[in-house]
């Protein structure tokens, strides 16, 4: 393992692979930092520059926009009160308080120091398992693919917000969208209403790029009353004591085994983690109630489990080829428009780019941390910009980005059809992240039942008989069943910290 | 009627008005449902069958499109339920704050300008060059979102876009040799 890093780092210590990470590390802040752009944006935004490097600088970059763009966000939750991404919401609960009783400095210095830890102890975890995952998932059969891919779906539910139907239906529109094309076992054109270019089937990063980027621009409301107003701050070394962090060790290791567990869980990423580590962390708590007043173990356990979950929601991309969350569903389309397909023959078979990837990872989190000390100022300074100009400009690179896929004027059609349908949808109240997810793990669950279905002779017995594939379709009953009760309790807690810090 | 009154009968009619909207929203996603599911179940019925496969090609998206009309009645009736619980039918559409004039038709109608100017955006790129249609798509765009609209801030407006324009042209066309497509004149 200790030689395959070295030839990672190997891959990634020259001039054109380091400043992508640079770049990548930077946007990913700046994305994360200004509310309403979210990191994915900054993926859509960067997709054509990727199109002429190579594969390890593309990849490289969009690792960095990763990291960062997780990171970023503790800014503007604790200065603003208003959080960069929706992984930082439960940090501005009590780092919000804490800036406005003139600790800023050390919130955001708590904040930066266990993003940073979370992050490299989900990367550690990632490491020491990716490659056994691997090992026994090459032997996988299409039998056990299915599985997966169905327990993948079943975990939707966990994505629905408020409502488990209407996520539910989200995630089965997202695979309906993925029928339209050539059936992939046996070529027949399915829903293409007659359109030659739709034989093909829709792209897609234009689907993605519609979706986050464009229906993000349509929703927008005209920005002139939005004032930025934040929190002086003074921030001097990590802002926390020795014993401090002593105290705070339980907190730390809880919340980022929390984090990278719920990142592993296909479908299931930042957004729940920081929440439920935030719960955990204030129930097993001897003061809960001074939760929600400012205290550092409020923002300790968001922010260690949110950057906890990045390296968990690589785990079933790089291992099983199933994203994680809604990024890894873009670093997926990223990975495949340089011709690789994430999955455990690419742990076995491109070992060195995997481990370019994980260099990468490494060096992003720490030039997270050293840009987000060390240039706060600018950020928030970034803040201030004026957020029409930034989304129109997102929108020209965005269509500049799907022309340049396949040079074709046909996938800025599908970016603006899905970026309608984003808008539409998220009127109507349906989470858009199930919608990818569903398109993704559409084909896998389909394609690999009628494989497999093919191999068993319409016999279904096999899938209960082989250990993996029963352990999955466990699984998946019981996330169908837990999933409904999760959502409640998540809602429910949500809304008890903003009470707390609401009654001050 | 003392002010402990007021607010919580003004609180009712607030709540009673967010379950209006709720309900009318819930009984739109009942209608997208079901018309997603129509439609799968529409597309479909052309597609060829294959001989040698366990599952013919429309199986499993005809399978999905049962799975969304069973949410969609389950939307539905929740919907009705929930309807008939709250008597809502008292509540009001909230007009208030709403601005008057051309300014504020604007405002109400930003999103579907964004969607206009884009639409035009992609039509119009082969027509007239990718420069010439990102510079008016980002003036008009840039100006809509912010909301002012003086010759100054026009005229501001418009010179950031022709930058932006220009330089994001020479980074992809020339930098990254990436087809855009070009007018006459050749930008």
């Amino acid at each position: 393992m200790f030689e395959m890093f070295i030839i990672g780092f190997s891959q990634i210590l020259n001039p054109l692979s380091f400043s992508m990470i640079v770049l990548g590390v930077l946007l990913g802040i700046i994305f994360g930092v200004i509310p309403g752009l979210t990191g994915s944006m900054a993926v859509a935004l960067c997709l054509p520059l990727t199109y002429k490097l190579g594969a390890v600088p593309a990849i490289v970059l969009i690792m960095g926009i990763y990291i960062g763009g997780c990171s970023g966000g503790v800014i503007s939750a604790i200065l603003l009160n208003i959080p960069g991404t929706p992984s930082n919401i439960a940090t501005s609960y009590d780092g919000h308080p804490m800036a406005n009783r003139g600790e800023a400095g050390k919130a955001l210095g708590v904040g930066i120091f266990y993003s940073f830890l979370g992050g490299l102890f989900s990367f550690i975890i990632l490491f020491l398992i990716a490659e056994p995952i691997a090992r026994v998932a090459v032997k996988f059969g299409p039998i056990e693919y299915f599985s997966i891919g169905l327990f993948s779906l079943t975990m939707i539910g966990g994505l629905s917000g408020k409502s488990v139907p209407k996520g539910l239906a989200a995630g089965l529109i997202g695979v309906a969208l993925s029928f339209i094309g050539m059936s992939e076992v046996d070529g027949t054109p399915r829903m293409t209403m007659g359109i030659v270019q739709l034989n093909a089937g829709l792209q897609l990063l234009p689907a993605l790029i519609g979706l986050y980027a464009v229906s993000e621009l349509i929703k927008s409301k005209q920005t002139k009353k939005i004032e930025m107003r934040t929190v002086d701050y003074k921030i001097r070394g990590f802002g926390f004591t020795w014993s401090e962090f002593k105290q705070q060790f339980g907190n730390f290791l809880r919340s980022a085994t929390l984090g990278t567990f719920i990142g592993i869980l296909p479908g299931i990423g930042g957004i729940t983690s920081n929440i439920l580590a935030y719960s955990v962390a204030k129930s097993s708590s001897k003061h809960p109630e001074r939760f929600g007043t400012g205290i550092i173990d409020g923002i300790v356990a968001p922010e260690t489990s949110n950057n906890a979950a990045v390296g968990g929601a690589l785990v079933p991309l790089l291992t099983l080829g199933i994203p994680g969350d809604g990024f890894t569903a873009i670093v997926l389309g990223a990975l495949m428009v340089h011709g690789l397909t994430p999955g455990p023959l690419l742990m076995t078979n491109s070992k060195d780019f995997v481990y370019a990837i994980f260099a990468s990872l490494i060096i992003a989190n720490f030039l997270t941390v050293f840009f987000e000390y060390f240039g706060i100022k600018l950020f928030v300074r970034i803040l201030r910009v004026p957020k029409h100009i930034l989304l129109s400009v997102v929108l020209v690179l965005s269509v500049v980005g799907a022309i340049g896929l396949r040079n074709q004027v046909f996938d800025a059609w599908t970016v603006l059809i899905f970026g309608v349908v984003g808008y539409l949808m998220s009127l109507l109240d349906f989470p858009l992240t199930p919608i990818i997810l569903g398109f993704i793990l559409g084909p896998i669950v389909e394609t690999n039942l009628r494989r497999a279905l093919m191999l068993t002779h319409g016999s279904v017995l096999p899938f209960f008989t082989k250990p993996f594939s029963l352990v999955f379709l466990i699984l998946a009953v019981i996330s169908v069943v837990l999933a409904p009760r999760l959502i409640a309790k998540s809602n429910q807690k949500m809304v008890e910290p903003t009470t707390v810090s609401g009654e001050k | 009627m003392d002010s402990h009154e007021s607010t919580a009968i003004i609180q009712t009619r607030e709540e009673k008005q967010f379950t209006m909207k709720e309900n009318v929203k819930n009984l739109l996603s009942c209608a997208v449902v079901f018309f997603v599911g129509i439609w799968i179940y529409v597309a479909t019925i052309g597609a060829k069958s294959f001989a040698a496969a366990q599952i013919q090609p429309q199986k499993i998206p005809r399978i999905v499109a049962g799975a969304l009309f069973a949410l969609g009645f389950l939307l539905l009736a929740t919907t009705i339920l929930s309807w008939k619980r709250d008597h809502a039918s008292d509540a009001q559409i909230d007009v208030s704050s709403k601005s008057i004039g051309w300014r504020g038709w604007v405002e109400r109608n930003t999103a579907l300008f964004t969607f206009l100017l884009i639409f035009l955006y992609i039509f119009l790129m082969k027509k007239i060059g990718f420069v010439t249609i990102t510079t008016c798509y980002l003036c008009l765009q840039i100006t809509i979102l912010s909301g002012v609209l003086s010759v100054r801030q026009f005229l501001r407006n418009f010179f950031i876009s022709v930058i932006i324009s220009v330089v994001i042209f020479f980074i992809f066309n020339k930098g990254f040799s990436l087809s855009l497509p070009l007018n006459s004149l050749g930008f």
